[in-house]
């Protein structure tokens, strides 16, 4: 009987065959570190353009990144970030991701104070909202062995997050000490807007119109749909950039897919995509199918390349053939349908989906939307973005209605067959 | 000061006073006419001591005597200064109920059901009547110890045995039933119908008329009061029960007993189902007239004002004569029952005639579209409800009209904070009822309604945020109300109605907003449900801002389709100004087509 070191060794021996170390593709970039993000990171070289070109004026900038769920906001943001800190060491660039209940305001200021592990002035912000760090931990420590005996105790609980009186004011005061550091400014990236109900969003943005326009460059990323367009005109001023990121065009997410590999392959670094080295273990023909089925989705290829990939090592594949690919496919959809955890009337918005291919607000009638217990159109998107969001379905770029498409699964077959 | 002295004797503690009181029941046989005055003299000292010491008194007095027929003369004094203070109108009548209480309870421990049945069961009788009227504690628990003595009562009192207090202790059960609080009420107004007509069995109007015409009258309260059985025919029985009892109560013979089964009569008639509507109100209004020739502000001022208040609600829904006088006639009644019921005197029922006054204030504003009556409509009812018990029907029902006046004079001067302060009215109105309540559905659809007006008029006057948050909110309300109504209802037009309504209201906001994705999904939701209830204005105005949206951004054949079925529906329903502004769409549509065109090429 094997021991879990073997089974251990014979994973990794696995992935080996395939001349791999590890397996590339995560869900989210935000776990990769920056290094990994710079050799992976593909495309959207027109968009990268537009936003570094509002860095060459010194005047600070709002820039709001929008796009579907998956489409890669978070890991554009990321590489802009790593991009500057290469770039321009006198910027200082923070990013979080929002947190719930939190305003805009707060949340600035908690990844500014968090960039500045030795301000003690920030530092004693974070520790006022309860968000231990190293810097106050070390402070508490002193405390402790001095004369204040009830300093150490207040970190090891998991205080809810209070947010400061005037976190507007507070920002002000810790952007003006940043600048003594960082005389170009701080850029202060928050991800995630879209993740939070839309009519809250809009509240958010309502309130943060004063910290938005004030001494720090912001860039967000959201869902299109998440705020009113009134917002996004230049007539309220609140952003000077806005990027709606498209799907990546299939010889991008080709070139993706080489970056992917090589940077954990074993012993090749062909990145010629005219080369059919450059794709292994994948042939090129099965390279092109998982790039056509990831339909430039940063996510969704991430999603099938890991399940991909996961069951050839499984099959001990050297290569990942047709066969290989179409298993590592169905794995992939069974994975989606059983993470997402359908309810009854998501399911059945599903299987409609499935069968008639697509919804639309334009055509649909309400019969069916009767069958699926609602009653207008407005009150199922929702439902289908949860679809959307485990890359159950997609929405089509489509400006005279609101379609959306079931990304079409193979069909599933038992583990008895697949076996 | 002297003179007070001399007049009162003072008692030295409660228990010297009990003593001298239960004395004074001993030295006058009980008879009240001599009994009340010396009690009136000793008010002051009636205090909760005396109910303390009660029972220690009592006991002392048993120990003192030696023979069982001794101590049944002392228990009788009990039941006796019981009686007495129970009808005592004098002092704190919540005090002399629970002075009553203690001692028929006192006299029980001697007065055993085996020992004297008789005197038990008149014991028991009386006891129910003193739970019935207790002030002090859970009203709902009184009843059902008023019942429990009444139902021991009657293990005795048998209808072959002792027919007439069979027939009494049964009417009093009647009442007991018809104000129960606990269990079923249908079931008890049932049961209390039942004991009046056992009663009925016994009290003939040929030999005991008097007692007959009073059972009469209460049959004729639990028959207004029924729940099951047909309402209409219900109250014909109720009307012929005060018909019967007027046939004793005549006015010249018993005045007061006739007023009050005038008023009764009066209130029947208004809620009569069967007969003329018209006819059946004058008959109503008749009824409180002669009540009044008894009940003057005068004698029987409280009498008067009830009357008042009635009179007035008969004016207001009255249909004969001019519609203008009759309101006008139920303000002036409501106005005199205010002289009795104020608000220091009498703060519920000012409350109370205060809503009924801003009820008509609101009719008559609408009959003679006087603005200034609807604003003193709107005084009043925030008046009452300044004062009405948190939760009581009346506070909210007016809660539910001040929502409904302010409403209306919304529509008159269209001043959003109007809207703002009904809808606080109604949301208000709605926490309160209970979900099984009648009126709640129609309250329930009002907050969304409100919510939708206020909600689009904000997003026009540039307060979108709010607006449209608003909006938002009423369409989760219906959407959740139609969820449940469809579950318990074969029909789901009526609420969707409201549905098409608040959708059409949000694609407008996003509209406003230039937030043309959403703007297009709502007014499409809007449109689907305008047609499937061939609402032809709601279909031919969604119409019409899907095409303005479609056409904006570019999708001119799209948007000149629904844009030119919004005109042909316009032109139908004769809406000159909409098929105007729908036509310069359709021409600035066309243009920008042709300029797109041409550039093309």
């Amino acid at each position: 009987m094997a021991t879990a070191d073997d089974i251990f060794d014979q994973s990794f021996n696995n992935l080996e065959r395939l001349g791999l170390r590890a397996i590339p593709f995560t869900a989210s970039p935000t776990n990769q570190s920056s290094e990994t993000l710079q050799q992976v990171f593909t495309g959207r070289e027109k968009d990268l353009r537009q936003v570094f070109n509002q860095f060459t004026s010194r005047e600070r900038r709002r820039i709001l990144v929008s796009g579907r769920i998956g489409i890669g906001k978070s890991a554009f943001l990321l590489e802009v970030l790593g991009v500057l800190d290469r770039k321009l060491p006198d910027l200082l660039t923070t990013y979080i991701s929002l947190p719930n209940e939190l305003d805009l305001a707060t949340t600035a200021l908690i990844a500014v104070a968090k960039a500045l592990p030795n301000d003690d002035w920030a530092q004693q912000q974070l520790y006022r909202m309860g968000i231990p760090t190293s810097k106050v931990l070390k402070a508490r420590s002193a405390e402790v062995s001095g004369s204040m005996g009830i300093g150490g105790k207040l970190g090891e609980q998991d205080l809810p997050i209070t947010a400061p009186e005037y976190p507007a004011i507070s920002l002000d005061t810790l952007l003006e000490r940043a600048r003594e550091k960082y005389p170009r400014g701080v850029v202060i990236a928050i991800d995630d807007l879209d993740k939070q109900n839309p009519s809250r969003v809009r509240q958010l943005m309502h309130d943060a119109q004063g910290t938005l326009k004030g001494q720090a460059w912001y860039l967000l990323t959201g869902h299109p749909l998440g705020m009113t367009a009134d917002m996004l005109t230049s007539e309220r001023g609140l952003f000077d950039l806005q990027l709606p990121l498209e799907e990546l065009d299939p010889p991008t997410t080709y070139q993706m897919l080489i970056n992917y590999l090589n940077s954990v392959r074993i012993n090749n670094d062909c990145a010629d995509p005219a080369d059919p080295r450059a794709v292994l273990p994948f042939t090129p023909e099965t390279a092109r199918r998982l790039c056509e089925e990831s339909r430039g989705k940063p996510r969704l290829f991430n999603r099938l390349g890991n399940a991909v990939l996961a069951k050839a090592a499984d099959l001990r594949a050297k290569t990942i053939t047709p066969d290989v690919l179409e298993l590592g496919l169905q794995a992939s959809a069974r994975t989606r349908i059983q993470e997402a955890a359908l309810g009854f009337q998501e399911e059945r918005l599903r299987q409609m989906l499935q069968e008639r291919g697509s919804l639309s607000d334009e055509d649909i009638t309400l019969d069916e939307l009767r069958q699926l217990g609602f009653s207008s159109f407005s009150e199922v998107m929702p439902l289908l973005e949860k679809l959307e969001n485990f890359d159950l379905a997609y929405q089509l770029p489509q400006e005279d209605a609101t379609t959306f498409e079931a990304l079409v699964l193979p069909p599933l077959e038992d583990e008895a067959s697949e076996a | 000061m002297v003179q007070a002295e001399e007049q009162q004797p003072a008692a030295e503690t409660p228990e010297v006073l009990l003593k001298q009181m239960l004395g004074q029941v001993e030295q006058y046989g009980g008879d009240a006419q001599a009994i009340y005055p010396q009690w009136q003299k000793l008010l002051e000292q009636m205090t909760e001591a005396l109910l303390a010491v009660l029972p220690g008194v009592a006991e002392e007095r048993m120990a003192q005597v030696a023979t069982q027929q001794q101590q049944d003369a002392m228990a009788w004094l009990l039941v006796r200064f019981a009686t007495l203070m129970d009808e005592f109108p004098l002092g704190k009548i919540a005090l002399n109920k629970e002075l009553a209480i203690a001692a028929y309870e006192k006299a029980l421990e001697v007065i055993t059901q085996a020992a004297d049945p008789e005197g038990w069961a008149l014991i028991q009788n009386n006891l129910g009547n003193t739970y019935s009227f207790r002030i002090r504690g859970d009203r709902a628990e009184n009843i059902e110890q008023a019942i429990a003595a009444y139902q021991n009562a009657l293990l005795v009192y048998t209808q072959s045995a002792l027919p007439q207090d069979w027939a009494m202790t049964q009417n009093n059960l009647g009442e007991a039933l018809r104000q129960r609080i606990r269990g079923d009420r249908a079931e008890n107004i049932e049961l209390a119908i039942a004991a009046y007509q056992n009663t009925l069995l016994v009290r003939t109007q040929s030999a005991l008329p008097q007692k007959w015409a009073m059972t009469q009258m209460n049959l004729g309260i639990a028959y207004s009061d029924r729940i099951r059985g047909d309402r209409a025919e219900n109250i014909e029985l109720a009307i012929a029960a005060y018909q019967n009892a007027l046939q004793v109560r005549t006015q010249s013979a018993l005045p007061q007993k006739w007023s009050m089964t005038q008023m009764n009569l009066g209130i029947a008639y208004r809620n009569r189902i069967r007969g003329d509507r018209a006819e059946n109100i004058e008959l109503a209004i008749v009824a409180y007239q002669n009540a009044l020739l008894v009940y003057t502000q005068s004698a029987l001022p409280q009498d008067w004002a009830m009357t008042q208040m009635n009179l007035g609600a008969a004016y207001q829904n009255r249909i004969r004569g001019d519609r203008a006088e009759n309101i006008e006639l139920a303000i002036a009644a409501y106005q005199n029952a205010l002289l009795v019921y104020t608000q220091s005197t009498w703060p519920q029922q000012w409350a109370m005639t205060q809503g009924n006054l801003a009820g008509a204030l609101v009719d008559l504003s609408a009959q003679t579209e006087d603005p200034s009556k609807l604003d003193e409509a709107i005084d009043c009812y925030e008046a009452a409800l300044a004062v009405a018990t948190h939760r009581s029907y009346y506070s909210i029902n007016d809660h539910y009209s001040l929502g409904s006046a302010l409403a209306q004079r919304y529509e008159q001067q269209q001043n959003p904070e109007d809207l703002r302060r009904a809808l606080t009215a109604y949301r208000t109105a709605l926490d309160a009822i209970s979900p099984e309540h009648y009126n709640r559905d129609r309250y329930a659809q009002m907050l969304p309604q409100t919510q939708t007006l206020l909600g689009s008029r904000l997003v026009r006057d540039g307060q979108w945020q709010e607006g449209l948050g608003l909006l938002l909110k009423s369409l989760e309300q219906l959407r959740n109300r139609d969820q449940s109504s469809n579950q318990t209802q074969a029909s789901s037009q009526a609420p969707t109605s409201a549905q098409a309504t608040t959708l059409y209201e949000i694609g407008r906001a996003y509209e406003i907003l230039s937030d043309w994705p959403n703007a297009r999904l709502y007014y499409r939701d809007a449109l689907r449900l305008f047609e499937d209830q061939a609402d032809d204005l709601g279909t031919a105005r969604s119409r019409s801002g899907l095409g303005s949206i479609l056409v904006s951004q570019g999708f001119f054949d799209k948007g000149i389709h629904h844009l030119t079925a919004a005109q042909e529906t316009f032109t139908q329903l004769d809406l000159g100004e909409e098929v105007d502004k729908v036509n310069k769409l359709i021409q600035a549509a066309q243009a920008a087509k042709t300029h797109q065109l041409a550039q093309k090429i």
